[in-house]
């Protein structure tokens, strides 16, 4: 059994490495990759973050991945790229985040077909418009037998 | 708190994260945050066909509430002291 | 919904309040940013363009001194009271260009930019032996004025250990000659360090600058111009030369931001494997040397061969490592804008938030574990201080505070955080508990749930539980009018569950006081309140023996014990006595009552739980019980049970072993009255009448393959040794007469086995000791082939 130290704030010093701070603070100043929820994947620069996760990215770069036979379990065959700036990002909004290694990140960008962005953007709406039609019609059945799909209209990543 | 206290001690042990997305990701925990965030190293997307980016992401911040399944090694657990935890736990909540 | 459950203690409005008052609160600790909200100077500090201390100083020159850093021999209650020493830490930890936005201003008058151009004529100039000499000499004082202007800190751009974006060896890129006249690569440093300024004036880089950043705002532009001009002042002496010296051999045009990064990137080279979150890195002497950019010897040795290179690439190559280079340049651009202080502010807002009453038994999971799984390292002292002092590498890695790494270094971080940390604990103990309502600060929708504790997704009412709740409020009516209560499994279970309860209740109160109150846990056990025997009906057993036959009651047993009294164990071997029959392992124990003579494997693995918790602990508690009491137990036993049924058990069998193997122990220390003898006598006749004709019957039956003899029978052949030891000659007789066929057969079995069957000749050695086991208390011996009398 623990005997109970001499000193609690020992305990805590222990627990620093366990804050949400310490985990993103080495990504600071960094080239990272943002997922979100609504399903933006943001490329950029992570220049500071508060105690929400809240992040601010420079040289933002929205990216959106598409594959031809709109099938998410598929590879991607299409991308497209918009560049966004400074981008503020609401913490509970973020799914993960990641440093990118600038080395390698844009590689598998050649094998891939660089489309315009906004037609990229309106593929990936009305896809995504019929992923909600589909998921919603599907939560109605299921409630029908009592049974609940767990599906938000914002998460879509 | 109680899965936060478990899972500090998996740190640094090799754990696979299952997003409610369908992405599963392996990497080495290194850290996690009271809201359960994880902070993966080493991190290898196991469908990486579908999101190609993820190539070269060297580590993860995941948020919690956006996890599904983690997968640890049983002999990271201790099983016996989980279920003394749990009741701890189950104490001090009807406690309050 | 707030993402990290925000949670701040005070109101905006107090919070400029409590600037004025004595105690601490974050703001206190905060004046990077505390005071910004009316002062425009901030910009300054967010934007980066921070104007150079002018203490900057690579010869220990005559600038005016810093504060002597407050040692080890401050107590850290002392430090966290000296609302002085909280800069004097940042200066010294962070660097000058990094201290809270107030103190450069205090010290610097406004014309502070152009005092610095003329500064590096009036300082004394030393060679670079000297400047080595004193580096080496690593000491808080000497080390100081070298460290605060931190070259890569400085224009508050250029964070330290860059480690993410290093240019691979032998793709270097050298910096172009943007200084407009070709330098020799051994120049005396500080000569070339008063030279520097001039022909950066005006240069048209800053202009390329503002144009990478149209969305900063001009003031911020106008910052960053200056900033370009004042950046080549800092390069440290010995590394200027890598920065320019490219300029005779690859006169490539770069932008000028893109060659600083260079320089950076190569000074950290070989950082770059610690800058993560890796806490339990710490850092190793070369690594530090490197970081520690004034030891430049080494880094020039290192550039050369890259330089050399970047000629010899591709032109693919050379794209790539140009298209690299203006990455590298973007993120050196404005790095540094969250500073150290902002960092330990997130940190110490979370850090806060953990704070709770009770850590340890919140955190009891993980303060366990690492009590019972050690990490290798044995000495727990050396793991402490180890643990330690990666925490605090961990957090000059992760904060940015990257000034050596050197271990005095950790110290004073660790130092700092342990004050940081006795802050957040204090405010977090002040803080006024708010409802989830009144989270002030919240932005849109407010959380019900928090990290500590978590939004209840479910409410199962344990029925068991509330029965058990409401008979206890009516109870003595319900058992006057009943005869018999019953329980059923639910009930059990929630008795289990008490019974759990009240242990790790009482454990944790042990921890801090062994003199704890057991009543509780003896009540939980419902011993005393329902009486019951062998060969009752299944619900209406004294819930105990029934708890019995669930595994998490026998693991939970070794603990109960340890809180009971010697009168509460004997009375609870009593009840086992009397209903040893109702026990599962033994009611279903026996190979007697199935049609195959096999017990079913669900019964088997019951069985092996109680070897290992029911049975280690009855023998421990045996080991107290007095003579007579062994003989009341062993008369219950015989009374309330068929002996000759519990005998063809495992369980049964090894209880009774355990009984007369302690008695005949007290009967060896010879202090028994004659009166206890004769009682015991006729208890042992007793005994044996009850089994006299079935002796054989104990033996389960033998497996069809080859019997390693080791387990399976060893419990037969223990209690047949054990009650020959206690009986008469007669006894030993009629047991051997009944066994005999059994004995042989271990013989044979053990024959069976060949000799130079090596593999197998430990089963013949079991097959054989199990057998002399009981033989030797007549003083005979067995091998294969014959017994004979032991010598």
């Amino acid at each position: 059994m623990a005997e109970p130290g001499p000193n609690v704030e020992d305990l805590y010093l222990e627990s620093y490495a366990f804050t949400t701070a310490a985990a993103i603070v080495g990504s600071v100043d960094r080239k990272i990759f943002v997922l979100m929820r609504d399903g933006r994947k943001l490329f950029g620069i992570l220049r500071t973050f508060d105690q929400f996760a809240n992040l601010v990215l420079q040289d933002a770069v929205e990216r959106i991945y598409l594959n031809d036979e709109n099938d998410d379990n598929l590879s991607p065959q299409r991308y497209s790229e918009a560049y966004r700036g400074v981008f503020m990002i609401r913490g509970e909004n973020v799914v993960m985040m990641g440093e990118l290694d600038i080395d390698t990140e844009d590689d598998h960008l050649e094998k891939l077909q660089k489309i315009p962005f906004p037609e990229a953007e309106t593929e990936l709406k009305a896809r995504q418009a019929a992923k909600i039609k589909t998921e919603l019609a599907k939560s109605k059945t299921l409630l029908a037998k009592g049974l609940i799909n767990d599906f938000v209209k914002s998460d879509l990543y | 708190m109680l899965f936060f206290s478990f899972f500090k001690t998996l740190v640094d042990q090799e754990v696979t994260v299952e997003l409610k997305n369908d992405i599963e990701i392996r990497g080495t925990l290194k850290t996690v945050d009271q809201y359960l965030n994880l902070k993966l190293d080493n991190v290898i997307c196991l469908n990486e066909d579908k999101y190609p980016h993820m190539q070269s992401v060297k580590n993860l911040f995941i948020r919690g509430s956006t996890v599904r399944y983690v997968h640890m090694s049983s002999n990271t657990v201790d099983c016996t002291l989980l279920q003394d935890a749990s009741r701890r736990e189950a104490m001090a909540q009807s406690a309050k | 919904m707030s993402f990290f459950g925000f949670d701040p203690s005070v109101p905006p409005h107090l919070r400029q309040q409590n600037l004025n008052q004595e105690s601490y609160d974050f703001q206190d600790t905060y004046d990077g940013l505390g005071d910004g909200g009316a002062d425009d100077a901030l910009n300054d500090e967010t934007f980066g363009a921070t104007e150079p201390a002018k203490d900057f100083a690579f010869a220990n020159g005559n600038h005016s001194q810093p504060a002597p850093v407050p040692s080890q021999t401050l107590s850290y209650a002392q430090a966290a009271t000296h609302p002085i020493n909280d800069d004097e830490f940042m200066n010294d930890l962070w660097g000058a260009g990094n201290a809270p936005a107030t103190q450069p201003r205090q010290q610097q008058p406004p014309m502070q930019p152009i005092q610095q151009r003329g500064q590096p004529q009036e300082r004394t100039v030393l060679s670079l032996d000297e400047i080595e000499a004193q580096l080496t000499a690593i000491d808080h004082r000497t080390q100081q004025p070298h460290q605060p202007p931190h070259p890569y800190m400085m224009g508050g751009m250029m964070p330290p250990g860059y480690g993410g974006y290093m240019m691979p060896m032998g793709q270097y890129m050298p910096p172009p000659g943007q200084f407009g006249y070709p330098m020799q690569q051994h120049i005396p440093a500080q000569q070339m360090h008063q030279q520097m300024p001039m022909p950066m004036q005006g240069h048209p880089q800053a202009l390329q600058t503002q144009q990478m950043h149209p969305q900063m705002p001009p003031q911020a532009q106008l910052q960053q111009a200056q900033q370009v001009q004042q950046v080549p002042q800092q390069i440290p002496p010995q590394l200027a030369p890598l920065a320019l010296a490219p300029a005779t051999q690859a006169p490539v045009p770069q932008p000028e931001s893109g060659s600083l990064a260079g320089v950076s990137t190569s000074a950290s080279a070989s950082a770059s494997g610690s800058v993560g979150a890796d806490v339990s890195t710490i850092s190793t002497e070369p690594k530090d040397l490197n970081q520690f950019p004034l030891l430049g010897a080494k880094l020039s040795s290192k550039a050369a061969p890259r330089r050399l290179s970047f000629a010899e690439m591709t032109p693919e190559q050379q794209a790539k490592a140009t298209k690299r280079h203006e990455k590298v340049a973007r993120i050196m651009n404005y790095s540094g804008i969250m500073n150290p202080k902002d960092k330990d502010f997130v940190t110490r807002f979370q850090l806060s938030q953990i704070v709770t009453d009770d850590p340890y038994n919140e955190d009891f999971y993980a303060q366990v574990f690492k009590v019972i799984h050690p990490k290798a390292n044995a000495n727990p002292l050396q793991q402490q201080a180890d643990q330690n002092n990666s925490i605090a590498q961990a957090y000059l890695d992760q904060s940015g505070h990257r000034l050596g790494g050197r271990y005095k270094r950790a110290d004073v971080a660790l130092q700092r955080m342990q004050q940081q940390i006795q802050k957040a604990v204090t405010v977090a103990k002040e803080r006024p508990k708010l409802t989830q309502y009144a989270r002030e600060g919240a932005l849109g929708k407010i959380s019900f749930g928090s990290g500590k504790k978590p939004r209840q997704q479910l409410e199962i009412l344990s029925k068991a539980a509330q029965r058990e709740k409401s008979e206890a409020e009516g109870g003595v009516k319900l058992t006057n009018t009943q005869l018999r209560k019953t329980y059923s499994h639910k009930d059990i279970m929630s008795i289990i569950e008490t019974v759990i309860n009240n242990i790790m209740t009482i454990e944790s109160a042990s921890r801090t006081n062994p003199d704890v109150d057991t009543t509780d846990l003896w009540e939980s056990l419902h011993i005393l309140d329902h009486p019951s025997t062998s060969g009752d009906e299944e619900s209406t057993i004294n819930p105990f023996i029934q708890a019995l036959s669930f595994n998490k009651m026998l693991k939970i047993l070794p603990r109960l014990f340890k809180f009971l009294t010697r009168e509460q164990v004997l009375t609870i071997t009593t009840l086992i006595m009397s209903n040893l029959e109702n026990l599962l392992v033994i009611k279903h124990g026996s190979y007697t009552t199935y049609p195959d003579q096999v017990v079913p494997s669900k019964i088997l693995k019951l069985v092996e739980h109680y070897t290992l918790t029911f049975s280690k602990v009855l023998m421990n508690a045996v080991q107290e019980f007095k003579f007579n009491e062994i003989i009341g137990l062993l008369m219950i036993l015989i009374e309330h049970n068929n002996v000759s049924f519990v005998s063809t058990t495992k369980i049964g069998l090894s209880v009774i072993t355990t009984l007369l193997s302690r008695a005949e122990l007290i009967k060896g220390e010879g202090q028994i009255s004659a009166t206890d003898l004769s009682e015991w006598s006729s208890c042992y006749d007793e005994l044996f009448s009850n089994l006299e004709s079935r002796i054989a019957a104990i033996f389960p039956p033998h497996p069809e393959d080859v019997d390693d003899g080791s387990s399976r029978e060893n419990y037969v052949w223990q209690f047949l040794a054990t009650l020959s030891l206690g009986g008469k000659l007669s006894h030993q007789r009629i047991i051997v007469d009944e066994v005999r066929d059994e004995i042989f057969g271990v013989m044979s079995r053990a024959k069976a086995i060949d000799n130079s069957d090596l593999a197998n000749l430990y089963k013949k050695q079991n097959l054989l000791n199990n057998l002399n086991m009981y033989l030797v208390v007549m003083g005979l011996v067995a091998d294969e082939t014959e017994i004979k009398e032991l010598q």
